[in-house]
């Protein structure tokens, strides 16, 4: 199981690269805009980005 | 003359505001001293780039690291003391400018953090953010600051801190322009991205503070010795 954001839902706070402990999560390099995007080689699908995530929808689990 | 830097005087440096008090004032500094200076710093960092980049992928590493140090959160925290430092105590808890100013600051430093941070998580040399809060190359940096009390020592004078904007900033935009054009790694290129703008944000700052207001003896007088002392500074002379 991996996650992935929901671009229409994120608000960008950021809050889910803070916790996740893999870094699997960052801002799309070389976009200055802030948008998160994971990364689904190191994402271990452990779920404590979507226990803090406060935009309701915006992460999603994936297959 | 290095193209980047030939390009950056015709763009940025030269054109003049009509009536631009201090402008003379400000072009003369410009090729007596920024100019000489400006071109150094292109050329060693060319030099570094083309070293570097041929020894393997440390110096990424490096980088990211001292740029953690020369921007991290707890970097922030030095900046606003110094900010703080001209500001009465009472005015401090009076003006909520005061207090949204150092929010932001924070939020500026932590946003620098984050582009040091992409490029170590990103290039695997770390897991995560917290791991620098134990390595000392991430929280030591010589370096004098923005707005730091080293920049400060000269003048405390608001308008002094103009010659650094004038003339370090310009040199972090061109360092940046350098490695955009020289470096392909994308982490790299990520971690400079946000930096470009801001850079030329406050030499454009300072840029028009001296042509506005330096416009006698006494203020130019204090941007130009501020000035000698940060140069004599970068050669390691004081």
């Amino acid at each position: 199981m991996k996650v992935a954001i929901d671009y229409a839902r994120c608000n960008a706070c950021g809050l889910c690269r803070e916790v996740c402990p893999e870094s699997a999560i960052h801002p799309k390099y070389l976009e200055i805009r802030h948008l998160y995007e994971v990364d689904p080689e190191r994402c271990t699908g452990c779920g404590d980005c979507l226990e803090y995530c406060p935009a309701p929808g915006a992460l999603v689990q994936s297959g | 003359m290095h193209p980047i830097l030939a390009e950056f005087l015709e763009h940025w440096v030269w054109p003049t505001a009509p009536g631009a008090g201090g402008a003379k004032f400000r072009l003369r500094l410009t090729e007596e001293k920024c100019i000489p200076g400006w071109q150094g710093l292109v050329t060693s960092t060319v030099r570094e780039l083309e070293t570097g980049q041929g020894a393997g992928e440390d110096w990424k590493r490096r980088l990211a690291l001292e740029g953690y140090a020369a921007e991290g959160v707890q970097f922030s925290i030095k900046q606003m003391s110094a900010q703080l430092m001209s500001i009465s105590i009472e005015d401090q808890a009076r003006w909520i400018d005061v207090q949204r100013m150092r929010a932001r600051q924070v939020w500026d430093e932590c946003k620098h953090s984050k582009l040091h941070v992409d490029s170590l998580s990103g290039h695997g040399w770390i897991k995560h953010e917290r791991e620098l809060m134990e390595n000392v190359e991430a929280n030591f940096q010589p370096l004098s600051s923005y707005f730091g009390q080293g920049m400060m020592f000269a003048h405390i004078h608001p308008l002094a801190r103009n010659a650094q904007h004038y003339f370090i900033e310009a040199g972090a935009y061109l360092t940046i322009c350098i490695y955009d054009q020289m470096v392909e790694d994308r982490l790299v290129r990520h971690q400079h991205l946000s930096q470009k703008a801001e850079e030329l944000m406050h030499f454009m700052e300072g840029k028009y503070q001296i042509d506005t207001f330096c416009t006698t003896p006494e203020t130019q007088k204090i941007v130009e010795e501020t000035l000698d002392w940060v140069l004599a500074f970068f050669q390691g002379k004081v």
